[in-house]
């Protein structure tokens, strides 16, 4: 829901959940959301304490979920550092001076997005460049009559 | 033994253009089936980083290969336009037996493989050698069962016409060997018919402007057309002092590559499980094994949507290269809505039906064929002519809103929504195009 | 692989310092001729095996794939006993004293700076070999353009450049002398910009944007697959679309790969990890040894007939420099006092703006299309001209997109799928347009060795002062009125002029050719005035720069410099002293 993709590669997420583990500031504990509580006077882990407040807000399946995910972390400063995180290094593919592994360069989610070619990952063909890409950009909160009917009918449809 | 026929006349020379249209028009579509079977991501497994950047640079070779055959049906048409005929469209579907055509080789759409290589380096193939001879090559292309292991995962290799003696001539397009033989005899047509030949209109020339073809040569008298030919030979085979930059010389190219990759590491594996020949249904011209029909109903429907686009391309096309009586504007706008067919549509559809299911089906063996179809370029055998213009533009008009809604219904399935949401998008887009008379002037939107 | 050691009593042919664009051309024309070629880098390996001809870039890219700062030299190894400057290197091993620094890097390798050049392939307009008498300023170059027409041709062919052969773009072409390749396919974003500026003038000059003649197969050529729209030529290209200078050194170490080798085709000997230190010189001022370092610090000489050096226009004036005597106290071949002096950059102005819809980014050649209608004019007794050049890259370079957008809006509470809108939106819409204005060559902007820094292997670091003047500056505001234009035109908003001045990655003028030995270091061929048996290649050659990337007359240059020493070898087994 952060990233907006309904499928993420393997060897990208392991790679990318161990830059975010490195890198994940702790501050201070999480608020009552999180019910389990400290164990024996130790933090949980901020990632623990993200899927735990976002299970519970799940669970309440309100049609919001993502406003109240998103006011839920914005107001914890441990939470909201670290969903940047995951969204910048699933984005870009890295986190500051943190690099994954060469393999997972193409899988950085930017790329896709501005429909572009991961530069020195060997191009599609001679020319493509020459045409608007199959998929076209459009403005932000542009959605064509056609496309509207389409998302409501996959929503059903799931 | 084959008998050479000479092109003595303008009729005859007129038919063997039509015949090497044929055939750059079925190699295009080879070329681009086998680099839509290639893997594009590293998260399709078998690939290292390394095996990786050749995976994508033979996939953009093929294309590139694909996309220069194109060029040489464009060179075919304005060859055929110098004389007053113009461009043969139509082709049969695949596959065909090899002694259809004059290669005398396996005719079909084959994903990537080692086998696949030879073949295609056969297509190209020089007729004299400079330099030694590379040790895989086949010693002699025409043995019968050449490469009959491309024809493995067919269902069924009884030919059905088996039982015929042999005195009975099979379906056969025309009596050459060769394809470069085909453009010799071409050539020699041109230099050698006496009287006017050069009839054809000024007008039908297209100009390379047109097509984003910067090599398209216009041909307005015989020597022309003799350096268009010459342009294709050289492309394809090379010519002696150069065979490195030729089709031939990116095919064997292309085999050192994979072998060395393959030796380095047996589980390198560089192509998806696609299934060759695959087809939504048969045609009255499927009179060879080595089809196997899709039973996945989904992708099905998504393989006659692309053979839908694909034959309103060619409609399309046709109105380029003869519509002489279309303005300027309107022949490149035409031009401009197809490129973008093939590179919006027809290259993203593709390469999405090489990961979609064939389907079970209850066949014995059905466990150990292709698990994933690919784009089979049907056509069907009735086609509609298009020679007035008003008509035309509105058949494109109507055809790409239905393709509109056919792309836009198939998004809601899962399976490929993406793809299919931008595919409908985008006819969307190009049906504003057609707008005949009208629409903006500008190519894209 | 190159040799260990070489055997010092050995005399060559000719010995090439510098493994770059200029020694390797040199190097392959050399060999083919059949003379015996020593060919020395500092570069520690080829990337490609010199028995099967087989091109070796994945080191490169995977070091690219994981390298935090994706700039120039991303993809190289930065050697510890040569370093080379790189943005993240520069101030490590320039040592700036001038008003403003240099910023132009290069690569210590062998194939150097031409594995992650851009693929420019520009000629110079005519006017710019005779800048001082048409326009009173800078100096003339003994060539004028007729003499280098013929050359530009073969350096075209050469490198494999792609480009649209009836486009005039202020250089003109003989008939009958065609581009090897046709024109690369311009992108979407130049057809946009084209179209919308057809007609456009400034200053009564036309605005057009062209496609860029590019080194970039555009067809496959010298057995190189065409351009497949990587979107990285800098730093590097994954499968060799680009040129880069292995291609010849390639050949030049290993005829039997070489499609155009003859029966006397010679092996070129490699010589390398090896620095070139000092240039030793006789009493009679003839060059007799080369004296190099190597990593392990310990010391060879080579000899030859005949030097060449290509090391690129800072290290050679350095060596010459720090190669002084008690006999040459001004250093080698600097009778003149003009080694190291009018150090010379293109010097960039960059600027972006916002369209109202997208033209994409990140698809095709970084650029592919420009404006070079707007370098040559009456205006240049003035001010500086200007090259125009259209990034297919959006604002890479200005804003450090598109990573930075994604940081920029997940910083303003951007998720989900207003994010991914978003930045798909803010990125295919953005345009650069950067201008490369011409330098005036300026005496005071120099290279010298320092006297008291030294790199890793004890040999001086290149001191540097360098400075922007008036006639650059004027250039620049009418660069940035230009682009206004332009942006107009495109209906774009947001107008931003990035403060200060940018390197092209174009090191040039320090050794400057001309006529007269009081005022200039060599000939047109590059033979120093001071010693006959010494050539100097590459862009520290040029006494006017145009406004264009110098690779191109690099080539061309090179090329006739090979052709001649072919030919004083064939006259005369021992060269003689003549100019």
């Amino acid at each position: 829901m952060l990233l907006d993709a309904t499928h993420l590669p393997e060897a990208a997420a392991r790679a990318f959940f161990r830059i975010i583990l490195e890198n994940t500031p702790t501050y201070y504990a999480p608020g009552d959301r999180y019910v389990e509580g400290p164990i024996d006077g130790v933090d949980p882990h901020p990632f623990d304490v993200l899927w735990e407040v976002f299970s519970q807000l799940e669970e309440e399946s309100t049609e919001d979920l993502e406003t109240r995910f998103n006011a839920t972390l914005a107001a914890d400063v441990s939470l909201s550092i670290l969903a940047r995180n995951i969204i910048i290094v699933w984005y870009n593919g890295y986190l500051g001076n943190n690099m994954p592994p060469a393999e997972v360069y193409a899988s950085a989610l930017v790329w896709q997005v501005i429909r572009a070619n991961p530069p020195g990952i060997p191009g599609p063909y001679y020319g493509e460049w020459a045409y608007p890409p199959s998929d076209p950009i459009l403005p932000p909160g542009h959605t064509p009559q056609k496309d509207q009917h389409l998302e409501h009918e996959r929503r059903k449809r799931r | 033994m084959r008998m050479q026929t000479q092109v003595k006349s303008h009729p005859a020379l007129i038919r063997r253009l039509a015949l090497a249209s044929e055939l750059e028009h079925g190699l295009c579509l080879q070329y681009l089936f086998t680099a839509f079977s290639l893997k594009a991501s590293l998260d399709e497994d078998g690939l290292t980083m390394e095996e990786f950047t050749y995976v994508r640079k033979w996939k953009a070779n093929l294309l590139l290969i694909g996309a220069q055959e194109m060029l040489h049906l464009a060179q075919a048409a304005n060859l055929s336009a110098s004389i007053g005929a113009g461009l043969n469209l139509r082709r049969p579907n695949f596959p065909q037996r090899p002694s259809y055509y004059p290669t005398d080789l396996p005719w079909g759409l084959w994903p990537f493989s080692k086998e696949t290589i030879i073949l295609y380096a056969l297509y190209e193939r020089p007729s004299e050698f400079k330099s030694p001879r590379p040790d895989w090559f086949p010693s002699d292309p025409y043995r019968e069962g050449t490469l009959a292991s491309l024809l493995a995962d067919a269902p069924t290799t009884k030919d059905p016409f088996n039982y015929l003696p042999s005195e009975f001539a099979r379906p056969q397009a025309s009596r050459y060997i060769t394809i470069e033989e085909l453009y010799r005899e071409i050539a020699e047509g041109f230099r050698r018919i006496p009287g006017e030949i050069i009839v054809g209109p000024s007008e039908a020339q297209v100009s390379g402007e047109m097509v984003d073809m910067p090599q398209l040569m216009q041909v307005f008298d015989r020597e022309e057309a003799l350096n268009a030919i010459k342009l294709i030979i050289d492309q394809g085979e090379g010519c002696p002092s150069d065979r490195v930059d030729s089709h031939f010389g990116l095919f064997v190219s292309m085999y050192a590559e994979y072998t060395r990759l393959k030796t380095q590491r047996p589980e390198f594996e560089p192509a998806r499980d696609v299934q060759s020949n695959p087809l939504s249904r048969l045609h009255p011209d499927n009179t060879y094994p080595g089809w196997r029909i899709i039973k996945d109903r989904f992708t099905r429907r998504v393989n006659d949507l692309n053979n839908g686009i694909y034959a309103l391309m060619l409609q399309m096309l046709g109105r380029v290269f003869h519509g002489v009586s279309e303005s300027e504007e309107s022949r490149k706008r035409l031009a401009g809505i197809c490129m973008r067919m093939m590179t919006g549509l027809i290259v993203p559809l593709g390469e999405k039906l090489t990961q979609l299911p064939m389907g079970d089906d209850p066949s014995d063996g059905n466990q150990r064929r292709a698990k994933f179809a690919g784009p089979s370029f049907e056509m069907q055998f009735t086609q509609p002519d298009l020679p007035f213009a008003r008509a035309a533009w509105h058949y494109y008009h109507e055809q790409l809103i239905r393709l509109e809604e056919t792309a836009a219904e198939l998004a809601l399935e899962r399976g490929a929504t993406d793809t299919l949401a931008a595919a409908a998008r985008t006819l969307h887009q190009l049906a504003e195009l057609t707008t005949y008379n009208g629409g903006t002037s500008e190519k894209s939107s | 692989m190159s040799v260990e050691s070489v055997d010092e009593s050995k005399t060559f042919d000719v010995a090439i310092a510098g493994a770059g664009l200029a020694g390797a051309l040199i190097a392959h024309r050399l060999s083919r001729a059949g003379l015996d070629v020593l060919l020395i880098d500092a570069g520690d390996r080829p990337y490609f095996d010199p028995a099967t001809g087989e091109d070796l870039r994945q080191p490169l890219l995977d070091r690219f794939f994981t390298n935090p700062v994706k700039m120039t030299n991303s993809a190289f190894p930065d050697l510890a006993y040569a370093p080379s400057p790189s943005e993240t290197t520069l101030n490590k091993y320039f040592v700036q004293k001038g008003s403003l620094p240099f910023q132009s890097t290069y690569s210590r390798m062998v194939g150097g700076t031409t594995y992650h050049w851009l693929g420019t392939a520009l000629r110079y307009v005519p006017n710019t070999f005779q800048e001082k008498t048409v326009y009173g300023r800078g100096a003339d170059w003994p060539l004028t353009y007729n003499d280098l027409e013929d050359w530009y041709w073969e350096a075209e062919k050469a490198i494999g450049v792609a480009g649209n052969s009836d486009v005039d773009l202020g250089a003109p072409r003989k008939a009958g002398q065609p581009y090897p390749m046709p024109e690369i396919l311009p992108t979407y974003n130049d057809q946009k910009v084209a179209a919308a500026t057809r007609g456009l003038t400034f200053e009564g000059m036309p605005v057009a944007f062209n496609s860029t003649p590019q080194a970039r197969n555009s067809i496959p050529y010298q057995g190189r697959p065409p351009c497949a729209g990587s979107a990285n030529c800098i730093p590097i290209c994954p499968i060799q679309a680009k040129y880069d200078a292995s291609v010849h050194i390639k050949w030049a170490m290993n005829p039997s790969l070489d499609e155009g080798a003859t029966i006397d085709s010679k092996a070129v000997t490699p010589l390398f990890s090896a620095v070139l230190q000092k240039v030793l010189v006789d009493d009679r001022n003839r060059i007799i040894g080369l004296s190099i370092k190597r990593p392990d610090r310990s010391e060879l000489t080579v000899s030859a007939r005949l030097y060449v050096l290509a090391m690129h226009a800072m290290e050679i004036p350095k060596v010459l420099l720090w190669s002084a005597t008690e006999t040459l106290p001004h250093g080698v071949a600097n009778s003149s006092g003009v080694v190291g002096r009018y150090l010379m950059d293109h010097d960039v102005k960059i600027t972006y703006a916002r369209l109202p819809e997208p033209y994409y980014v990140f698809r095709g050649p970084l650029s592919s299309s420009g404006c070079e209608s707007l370098r040559d004019g009456p205006f240049r007794k003035d001010r500086s001209g200007f090259r125009i050049e259209l990034q297919n890259t959006g604002t890479s370079w200005a804003t450090g997109s598109p990573f930075s957008n994604v940081v920029d809006l997940v910083n303003r509470g951007y998720t989900g799928k207003k994010l991914r809108d978003q930045l798909a939106w803010d990125v295919s819409t953005q345009i650069e347009l950067n201008g490369l204005l011409e330098p005036e060559p300026n005496y005071d902007n120099c290279i010298k060795p320092s006297q008291t820094l030294f790199d890793p292997l004890g040999l001086p670091r290149p001191e540097i002062r360098y400075s922007i003047s008036d006639y650059s500056y004027a250039g620049a505001k009418a660069f940035v009125e230009a682009a206004k234009t332009i942006y107009a035109r495109l209906g774009a908003t947001g107008f931003s002029e990035v403060p200060g001045w940018f390197g092209a990655g174009h090191v040039m003028g320090t050794t400057r050719m001309g006529h007269d030995p009081n005022t200039s270091c060599c000939d047109s061929y590059g033979r120093t005035h001071d010693h006959p048996n010494l050539f100097i290649t590459g862009s520290g050659l040029f006494p006017t720069v145009d406004s264009a990337n110098p690779t191109l007359t690099i080539t061309a240059v090179a090329l006739r410099t090979a052709q001649h020493i072919v030919d004083s070898f064939n006259e005369a087994p021992e060269p003689s002293h003549h100019q």
